[in-house]
């Protein structure tokens, strides 16, 4: 998801200089080239599409607002820093109202056989059975980034799921790398420990699992 | 965490802290390689190690979720208006509306059950002397005493000024629904207005002389105390009295100040502008401005 950064920079340069005069067209240049990965962090984060698609929306909306003064910085981690605070309000707005609890949302997304939306990667070689069974691992796998507390949750999923370094992970949430370190480190044992009590065992080569 | 590492078997402390950071390249070479070296001999931090790193690539290959549509942006969408929206839907937005909402509520409940202690202290003491022994001069009041009562309504006044001269003015002058009905009664019972129809006869006899164009000023001349109470000199606004528009009549007829009497019951109108009764209505409308501001927050998402 990260390679193409490092092509064409120099377009998004001139995009990213016309954007910040007002250019509303080469704002959507640059919304068009990053909103499947804000759109993928969003549902990582709030696992629940349509909230994943509101934010996602906000966050550009917020982003055009603010680009006068962006500068200094990479604009991934600028976008992505907008981004997340947006999830984090929506989390901290949920926990006000309770009523659409988190088990509720996932239980639906499950009666929905698997994942809502079109999973990309989808093997064609790979017997539907075997797709079906990555497909309720990757379901327990958002269940256990739900689980987790909203700083991991954020720092789990910009290294792990977006695979960003550390460093821009750190520029991301206004945080330091030793902060990051640990974060990371307790958001994967809680992982482990999730995927264990689960059913399933992370072990290096093979996703065994028993059911 | 497991607890399965609990006795240092290899050289050096346990780097179970430290795994993750070494899985992602994030040591310097010298944290690097005692980590290295440690998982080597240690069982358990060696499976620990492992783990973690299996889950990473677990995380890793999560499918990339397709976006259902297009967020690129429209002339509307970047208007100014949204940003309101979107700014009321910050989740602090709720909890201050609602706090502001509650206190002014409060402090205005306090300020009435002062108005409505204070009231009812006086009224006592109003009932004791001859309200309405002289009518006409209880009528003439000083222009205090009338834009007083007007405005501070409050619940409790009672003043044994029943003499509900303007029944159809009571209604207006009246801040309150209560002093309204109050205000009806007390147009009833003109002489006897002492005990219980006194409350509302104060209000009552206020918003008849405003009613009236050429009448300045109204006959309550004790209305003053922090809760306008118009005394005695309401009693006596009785059209039978006067005849024709009860209060101007009064005025013409009576131009000396009849306070004397009235202002035996309630001490005289401090000054003109009704403090209380502007306070007491700037909190309920901020009251209920802030807690529909709460509501409106609430339901935008917060």
């Amino acid at each position: 998801m990260e390679g193409q950064d490092e092509r064409d920079t120099g377009e998004e340069a001139r995009h990213l200089e016309a954007a910040r005069r007002g250019d509303l067209a080469a704002f959507n240049w640059l919304v068009l080239r990053y909103q499947a990965r804000v759109y993928n962090l969003c549902y990582r984060m709030l696992s629940d599409p349509d909230a994943a698609a509101d934010t996602t929306q906000d966050a550009f909306v917020s982003a055009y607002k603010a680009i006068g003064r962006f500068k200094g910085e990479q604009f991934k981690t600028w976008l992505f820093r907008i981004a997340t605070n947006a999830c984090l309000d929506v989390l901290r707005s949920r926990k006000r109202k309770p009523t659409q609890s988190l088990d509720s949302r996932t239980a639906e997304a499950e009666e929905d056989a698997g994942e809502p939306l079109q999973v990309a990667d989808l093997d064609p070689s790979i017997d539907p059975e075997a797709q079906t069974l990555r497909a309720e691992m990757v379901q327990i796998i958002q269940r256990g980034l739900d689980a987790l507390p909203d700083d991991q949750r954020i720092a789990l999923v910009l290294v792990d799921v977006q695979g960003l370094s550390y460093e821009e992970a750190a520029a991301i949430d206004g945080t330091n790398l030793g902060t990051v370190k640990s974060r990371i480190n307790r958001a994967r044992t809680k992982m482990r420990d999730y995927l264990r009590e689960n059913g399933i065992v992370p072990s290096v080569g093979e996703h065994s699992t028993h059911k | 965490m497991s607890k399965r590492i609990s006795d240092n078997q290899a050289g050096g402390e346990h780097v179970l802290e430290q795994l993750s950071a070494y899985i992602d390249n994030a040591l310097d070479a010298g944290e690097r390689e005692k980590v290295r070296a440690h998982i080597e001999t240690c069982d358990g931090c060696r499976t620990e190690y492992r783990e973690l790193q299996a889950t990473k690539q677990m995380l890793l290959s999560m499918p990339v979720v397709r976006p259902p549509r297009a967020f690129t942006l429209t002339q509307e969408m970047v208007a100014a208006k949204p940003s309101l929206w979107q700014r009321l839907r910050v989740p602090r937005w709720y909890p201050r509306l609602a706090t502001g909402s509650v206190v002014a509520f409060a402090l205005l409940v306090m300020l009435l059950l002062g108005d409505f202690a204070g009231n009812r202290f006086l009224r006592n003491e109003r009932m004791a002397a001859p309200a309405y022994s002289d009518p006409v001069a209880l009528n003439v009041a000083t222009p205090d005493a009338a834009s007083e009562m007007r405005f501070s309504v409050t619940p409790t006044v009672a003043t044994q000024a029943d003499a509900v001269e303007a029944p159809e003015s009571t209604a207006m002058a009246m801040s309150s629904e209560v002093e309204s009905t109050q205000v009806a009664q007390a147009a009833q019972p003109i002489e006897p207005a002492t005990g219980g129809a006194a409350p509302d006869v104060p209000s009552t006899a206020e918003p008849a002389a405003n009613t009236d164009p050429a009448f300045a000023s109204t006959p309550p001349s004790s209305v003053n105390d922090s809760s306008s109470v118009p005394q005695a000199t309401v009693a006596a606004a009785e059209p039978g009295v006067m005849g024709g528009p009860p209060f101007e009549g009064r005025d013409s007829n009576q131009p000396a100040p009849p306070t004397e009497q009235p202002v035996a019951y309630s001490p005289p109108p401090t000054n003109d502008v009704p403090w209380a009764a502007i306070l007491q209505v700037s909190l309920a409308v901020l009251g209920v401005a802030l807690g529909v501001g709460a509501i409106i927050a609430r339901m935008r998402g917060v």
